[in-house]
C-alpha cells in the first residue's frame, strides 16, 4: 500500500476528564493518521471516545473538565496541541467540521445568509476588534456583499438546495432537517478547508435523507479533493464512505485497516462483535456483544476489552495491554491473539478458530459451532450492513444468497 | 407572517388584558370597607349631605352600572373627581405621573446599562474573579432594602461629599411644563442649566431604584449567556471560522437576550411599587404621595386611577417586551397561529 504524506497525524493522545466520580481516563494512547485525499472512518459504539478525539483535533475540547494529558497532533508537519495560537490559525484556515445534529447546530436567531456572510467575512481571522463587532451587529454591509452572496448561492446550489437565493433569507426553523444539514455542510465548505471532520452527520436524519446527504458529501470531497475524518457508529455508512477504518473501543484503537479488511474479515474480537451485531434484513437473528463499556474512572487492567471478550486468555489479556501488531498487509490489530508479520490468511484462521460469540439473540436457530461456517456468516452479515441502507442493490442480495 | 402583523396581533391582545384589569381594579375599589362619601365630608356632615354625595357619585347604583359609567367617562378623559383634591383624577394623574414615569424609566435604563454588561462579563468569565464580584454585587443589590440604600446614598453623596442634591427635582427655575418630565422639558426649552440640575437631582433616586433590577438583570443575563454559550451552534459557528468574540457578542447575546427581556418587563412594573417608597425618601413629587393619601382617605376615584396607571405601565412594558421578543427571536414570530 503506497502512502502519500499524512495531512493529519495524531500520536499517543491521552485525554482525561475530571468527573464527580473521579478522574475518567477516557482516551488512552490513540494514534490516527489521515493521508492527503483520504477518507478515514472512526467506528465504535456510543461513548467510546470518538467525539472526544474529534474535539481534540478541532481544539474544541472543553477544558476543564477535559485535559489533554499527553499526545501530539501534527497538521502537515506542524505540531498543534502545544501551541494554541497555531491550532486556532490552522483550524480557522484549513479545517472544517460538520456536526451531528442539524437541528441545534445553526443559530436560531439569524438567517442562513447572515451566518454564511460572517463565515466568509471572518475566515482565517482569529480575533476581531470591538469596533468591528459593533459595525457587524449594526448590520453594516461591505462592498463585496454581492460576491459573498453569489458564493453562498453557488455552494447551496451544489448541495442541491432548491431556491438557494430564498434559503439565504430564511431562518433555520423554516428549513427541514435534511436542508439544515446541507446548510451545515455548505458552511463547513465555505472556508475552503483541506481537512474535514464529520461527526456522525447523518445520525439525526431519516434513512432516505441520510443517503442523499452522503452522496452530496462524497461529491464535495471528490470535487475539492478533501481529506476527511468521518466519525460514525453506522458500519453501513463507513462502508460507503471510508478508505480506511479505525475501530475504537473504550478510548483505545482496537484495529486499523482498509475498509474491506475491517468490514469483511475483522480480526479484533471487538470489531468482529461489532460487525456481527449489525441487524440484517435477511435473517431474523442478531449476534451482539454482551456487557457494556467499562467505567472510565476505573478501566479494566490489561486489554480494556477483556471483560467482554469471548477469546480472553486469563493471565495475559487481563494483565498486559496488547500492543498494535502489524500484519504483513499493513492491517494493525491490538489483540494478544496475533503477532507482528502474520499474513492475512494466517490471521483470519486464528480469528475464526478463537473468536466465537455466544448469541445475544433470543431467536437463534443457526448452528454456530463450526468455525468455517462462522466465517462465511461474517461475510454475509457485512453484506447485510449495506443492505440496511441500500437494501435494493442486487449485490447485497447475491451476497446473502451464497 | 411578517414582523408587522406580529406587532399588530400583540398590540390587540393587550386590549382584553386592559379590560379585565379595569374590571378587577374597579370592583376591588368598590368592596373596600368604609363609606367614601362619609370620609370625604367628615364626621359632622349630615346624613342628607352624605346621601346626596352618594347619589352624585352613583355609589348606590349596581356595580355593573357604575363600571360602565366609569368606562364611558374614561374614554372621554374623565376619571371622576378626587375627594381630596376636588379635581378630576385624570388631571391629577397628568400632573403627578410624569415625574414618577421619568424616575422609573431613568432607573430602568441605569439598571440595563449596568446590569447587562455585568452579566455578560460574569458569563464569559464563569467562576472566575469577575463572576464572583458580580455575584457579590448582585447579592447586595437584591438584599439591601431600597429605603436603606437611599439613606446611605444620601448620606454619602449629598451630606458628606456634597456632590448631589438629596431631595427635589430641580434646583433652578423649572423649564416650561410640556411633558412633565424635567429632563425632556429642559431639553425642549434648550435650557441646559436646568437640564444639568435635573440630572443631578434624578441621579440618586434613580440609581437607588435601579439597584434591585440591576442585580436581577445581571444574574439573568449571566445564566442565559452561559446556557447559550454551551449550545451546539456556538461550536459549529466557531468551527466554521467565525471568531469567538463575534459569536459571543452577536449570536449568543441575541439568543440569550429573551430571558433578560422577561425580567426587564417584570421589574419595570415592580419599579412603580418601589418608587412609592423612594419618592418619599427623596421628596420626589410623583404619584407616591398622591396614591398613599388616596388610599388613606378611601378616595376611590383616585385609588382606581392610580392603580389603573400602574396596571397600564405593566401592560405596556410587557407589550413592548413581547414585540422585542419577536424582533430578537424569529421562532416567537412564527409561533402561535403562524404555522
Amino acid at each position: 500500500m503506497s502512502r502519500t504524506d499524512p495531512i493529519l497525524e495524531l500520536r499517543d493522545l491521552e485525554v482525561h476528564f475530571d468527573t464527580f466520580d473521579g478522574r475518567a481516563r477516557v482516551i488512552n494512547d490513540v494514534d490516527i493518521t489521515v493521508d492527503e485525499g483520504e477518507t478515514v472512518a472512526i467506528v465504535g459504539e456510543s461513548g467510546c471516545g470518538k467525539s472526544v478525539t474529534a474535539e481534540t483535533i478541532m481544539g474544541m475540547l472543553p477544558q476543564p473538565p477535559g485535559e489533554i494529558v499527553d499526545g501530539e497532533l501534527y497538521y502537515k508537519g506542524e505540531e498543534l496541541l502545544g501551541d494554541q495560537t497555531a491550532h486556532e490559525r490552522v483550524k480557522s484556515e484549513s479545517m472544517g467540521m460538520i456536526f451531528q445534529d442539524p437541528m441545534t447546530s445553526l443559530s436560531p436567531v439569524f438567517t442562513v445568509g447572515e451566518m454564511m456572510r460572517d463565515v466568509l467575512t471572518y475566515q482565517g481571522k482569529t480575533n476581531v476588534g470591538w469596533l468591528e463587532i459593533v459595525r457587524n451587529v449594526l448590520g453594516r454591509r461591505d462592498a463585496d456583499e454581492a460576491e459573498m452572496r453569489d458564493r453562498s448561492v453557488e455552494l447551496l446550489d451544489q448541495l442541491q438546495i432548491p431556491d438557494p437565493e430564498g434559503v439565504l433569507d430564511r431562518y433555520p426553523i423554516e428549513l427541514s432537517g435534511g436542508m439544515r444539514q446541507r446548510v451545515l455542510i455548505a458552511m463547513a465548505m465555505l472556508g475552503e478547508p483541506e481537512f474535514l471532520i464529520a461527526d456522525e452527520p447523518t445520525t439525526a436524519l431519516d434513512v432516505t435523507v441520510q443517503d442523499q446527504i452522503l452522496d452530496l458529501l462524497t461529491e464535495q470531497i471528490e470535487r475539492e479533493n478533501l481529506s476527511m475524518l468521518y466519525i460514525t457508529h453506522n458500519l453501513g455508512v463507513a462502508r460507503r464512505i471510508a478508505d480506511r477504518i479505525y475501530v475504537m473501543y473504550a478510548g483505545e484503537i482496537a484495529e486499523v485497516g482498509t475498509r474491506d479488511e475491517i468490514l469483511d474479515e475483522p480480526l479484533h474480537p471487538y470489531s468482529r462483535g461489532l460487525v456481527d451485531s449489525v441487524p440484517k434484513l435477511t435473517e431474523f437473528d442478531r449476534d451482539g456483544i454482551e456487557g457494556l463499556l467499562p467505567d472510565y474512572t476505573d478501566p479494566p487492567s490489561g486489554c480494556r476489552f477483556h471483560p467482554r471478550c469471548p477469546a480472553a486468555m486469563s493471565g495475559t489479556c487481563d494483565v498486559e495491554r496488547p500492543p498494535r501488531y502489524e500484519l504483513s498487509s499493513g492491517q494493525e490489530v491490538a489483540c494478544h491473539l496475533y503477532e507482528d508479520g502474520l499474513s492475512r490468511a494466517e490471521a483470519a484462521e486464528i480469528a475464526a478458530e478463537e473468536i466465537e460469540f455466544d448469541s445475544g439473540a433470543a431467536f437463534e436457530d443457526r448452528p454456530t459451532s463450526e468455525p468455517a461456517q462462522d466465517r462465511s456468516s461474517v461475510k454475509g452479515e457485512s453484506a447485510g450492513t449495506t443492505a440496511s441502507i441500500d437494501a435494493q442493490t442486487p449485490r447485497s442480495a447475491e451476497d446473502t444468497d451464497e | 407572517m411578517g414582523f408587522k402583523s406580529y406587532v399588530i396581533r400583540r398590540t390587540l391582545a393587550g386590549i382584553p388584558v386592559f379590560i379585565g384589569l379595569s374590571i378587577l381594579i374597579f370592583t376591588l375599589a368598590r368592596v373596600l370597607p368604609g363609606d367614601p362619601a362619609r370620609l370625604a365630608l367628615g364626621p359632622r356632615a349630615t346624613d342628607e349631605a352624605v346621601q346626596s354625595l352618594r347619589d352624585e357619585m352613583g355609589l348606590d347604583d349596581p356595580v355593573v352600572v357604575q363600571y360602565f359609567d366609569y368606562m364611558a367617562g374614561l374614554l372621554q378623559g374623565d376619571m371622576g373627581i378626587s375627594l381630596i383634591t376636588n379635581r378630576n383624577v385624570a388631571a391629577d394623574l397628568v400632573y403627578f405621573f410624569p415625574a414618577t414615569f421619568e424616575l422609573i424609566t431613568v432607573g430602568m435604563l441605569i439598571a440595563i446599562a449596568i446590569g447587562v454588561p455585568l452579566g455578560i462579563i460574569a458569563g464569559r468569565n464563569k467562576d472566575e474573579a469577575e463572576d464572583n464580584a458580580s455575584r457579590l454585587f448582585a447579592f447586595f443589590g437584591v438584599s439591601m432594602p431600597a429605603f436603606w440604600a437611599a439613606i446611605l446614598l444620601q448620606l454619602v453623596f449629598a451630606f458628606h461629599l456634597g456632590l448631589l442634591p438629596a431631595t427635589g427635582r430641580i434646583g433652578v427655575e423649572a423649564p416650561p411644563r410640556l411633558t412633565g418630565m424635567m429632563l425632556v422639558d429642559s431639553l425642549i426649552a434648550m435650557d441646559f442649566r436646568a437640564f444639568r440640575s435635573a440630572v443631578a437631582h434624578i441621579a440618586l433616586p434613580a440609581f437607588t431604584l435601579a439597584l434591585a433590577p440591576m442585580a436581577d438583570i445581571a444574574r439573568m443575563t449571566r445564566s442565559s449567556f452561559i446556557e447559550e454559550l454551551n449550545k451546539d451552534y456556538v461550536h459549529a459557528l466557531h468551527s466554521s471560522g467565525i471568531p469567538g468574540k463575534l459569536i459571543a457578542y452577536k449570536y449568543v447575546l441575541k439568543s440569550s437576550f429573551a430571558a433578560t427581556l422577561t425580567i426587564i418587563a417584570l421589574d419595570y412594573g415592580f419599579l412603580i411599587g418601589s418608587a412609592f417608597l423612594i419618592e418619599i425618601v427623596f421628596a420626589w413629587p410623583g404619584m407616591a404621595r398622591y396614591g398613599v393619601d388616596a388610599i388613606l382617605a378611601n378616595d376611590i376615584n383616585a385609588i382606581v386611577g392610580v392603580t389603573l396607571v400602574v396596571g397600564i405601565v405593566f401592560i405596556v412594558a410587557n407589550l413592548v417586551v413581547d414585540i422585542l421578543y419577536g424582533y430578537f427571536d424569529p421562532r416567537v414570530r412564527y409561533g402561535g397561529d403562524g404555522e
